[in-house]
């Protein structure tokens, strides 16, 4: 099985946003959509004894996603290198998929009357190069691969980080593939 | 910085002949300037002007957030619709104390004149200090009385330009002078855009077909 997902290191990431605007940029994002968002989290605690992260929130490309198995057109699938796409020509814009997604990361075009999201930039994936919120990402805090490949980088970067300081969004059966890098001396995961 | 400092030093502009090169042979600069940072209280400040500080009790400090860096970059749809209006940040307990909630319009005041902008609350900042996005010019028409809209948001209507000046390059008191912020009960300057779909007309726009 391959699952192309990413590992994002949140001691990194300075939330300069570049990688919002990218996204935007690339797939033709409407304004007032984020198929790629960035939350700052934080800053918690009292001035000046403060601590902060910024969390990318996007499509999470789940091992077992519920926004596939709600939709009754088959518009949303899961392909075969885990990236989960959804078929324009095949939605009918119920958006059944945004409600069973638990990270709201789905977004209805008005003017098209479907369903968009992250596509984990397939088209640029397919030619062999990296999305492009990873291409745009000046602190490297992003890698891209297939994580159930122990010798990708992505695998590489989360063993590498230790069990302890590697995270992922809350999981409510879902199984979100995307993994998140922060340590204790960084700030406290407050994202599940 | 090194023309301005030939420029403070000889009175010449230096470009005459490259951006960089004396008119005349000077000696090194710590000769004429502390060549250390050194601390000096504000002109205006608790310290300097306590009776100013009683009527105008918070420090505005401005400066620059990374995506409108230098050339501002306002005209960007895409980064306007993150940040589309000007930010006052201020300290939760300092907001309670003049019943300001995140997201009010909020009236800045110096002994100069008054600005607005919007409320976010975050403990990043000491109570008794403010800040706020250096300038701002939103959307409005360049006729009067608005003119493009320059005083509305601009902090540049706040700052103390009598001296003291910087001795190495002649600037005035840009950041650390005194305000006062309550709310603005007419909220946002009216007609400016804040909406994400507000940012339309500068999308891009495919040429030729």
């Amino acid at each position: 099985m391959v699952q192309k997902a990413m590992a994002i290191d949140l001691d990194r990431c300075i939330g300069c946003f570049s990688c919002i605007v990218a996204c935007k940029q690339e797939n033709n994002v409407r304004l007032g959509s984020y198929w790629n968002k960035v939350l700052s989290v934080g800053p918690v605690g009292k001035f000046p004894d403060l601590e902060q992260y910024y969390l990318p929130v996007l499509c999470q490309h789940c091992e077992n996603p519920q926004c596939v198995a709600v939709c009754p057109t088959g518009a949303s699938q899961k392909r075969a290198d885990g990236i989960v796409l959804i078929d324009k020509d095949k939605c009918i814009g119920c958006r059944y998929c945004t409600m069973a997604c638990p990270y709201g990361v789905r977004y209805f075009n008005e003017e098209q009357g479907v369903v968009e999201k992250c596509t984990m930039c397939a088209h640029l994936v397919e030619s062999g190069q990296d999305p492009a919120c990873v291409k745009a990402c000046c602190a490297k805090a992003r890698i891209f691969g297939d994580i159930s490949d122990p010798n990708s980088k992505a695998s590489q970067l989360i063993r590498a980080a230790g069990s302890s300081s590697v995270h992922a969004l809350v999981d409510v059966g879902n199984h979100p593939a995307f993994r998140y890098i922060l340590h204790r001396k960084t700030a406290i995961w407050r994202s599940s | 910085m090194e023309s301005l400092l030939i420029l403070g030093r000889t009175g010449m502009v230096p470009g005459m002949v490259a951006l960089t090169l004396s008119p005349i042979p000077l000696p090194p600069a710590p000769k004429d300037y502390d060549p250390l940072p050194y601390y000096m209280e504000p002109g205006e400040s608790p310290y300097s002007t306590p009776d100013i500080a009683k009527q105008y009790p918070l420090i505005l400090t401005s400066g620059r957030i990374p995506y409108y860096h230098h050339g501002t970059l306002r005209n960007i749809p895409w980064l306007r619709e993150m940040y589309p209006v000007p930010l006052l940040e201020i300290n939760p307990d300092t907001a309670k104390t003049v019943g300001l909630n995140e997201g009010d319009w909020a009236w800045i005041e110096s002994p100069r004149g008054k600005i607005r902008g919007k409320v976010h609350l975050t403990e990043g900042l000491h109570p008794k200090v403010v800040f706020m996005e250096r300038f701002w010019y939103p959307e409005l028409p360049g006729t009067d009385p608005s003119l493009y809209g320059w005083r509305e948001s601009n902090v540049n209507i706040l700052t103390k330009n009598d001296p003291p000046y910087n001795p190495e390059v002649g600037t005035y008191t840009l950041r650390g002078f005194q305000v006062k912020v309550y709310k603005a009960p007419e909220g946002a300057p009216a007609g400016i855009w804040q909406k994400p779909e507000d940012f339309k007309p500068w999308l891009p726009q495919v040429q030729g077909g």
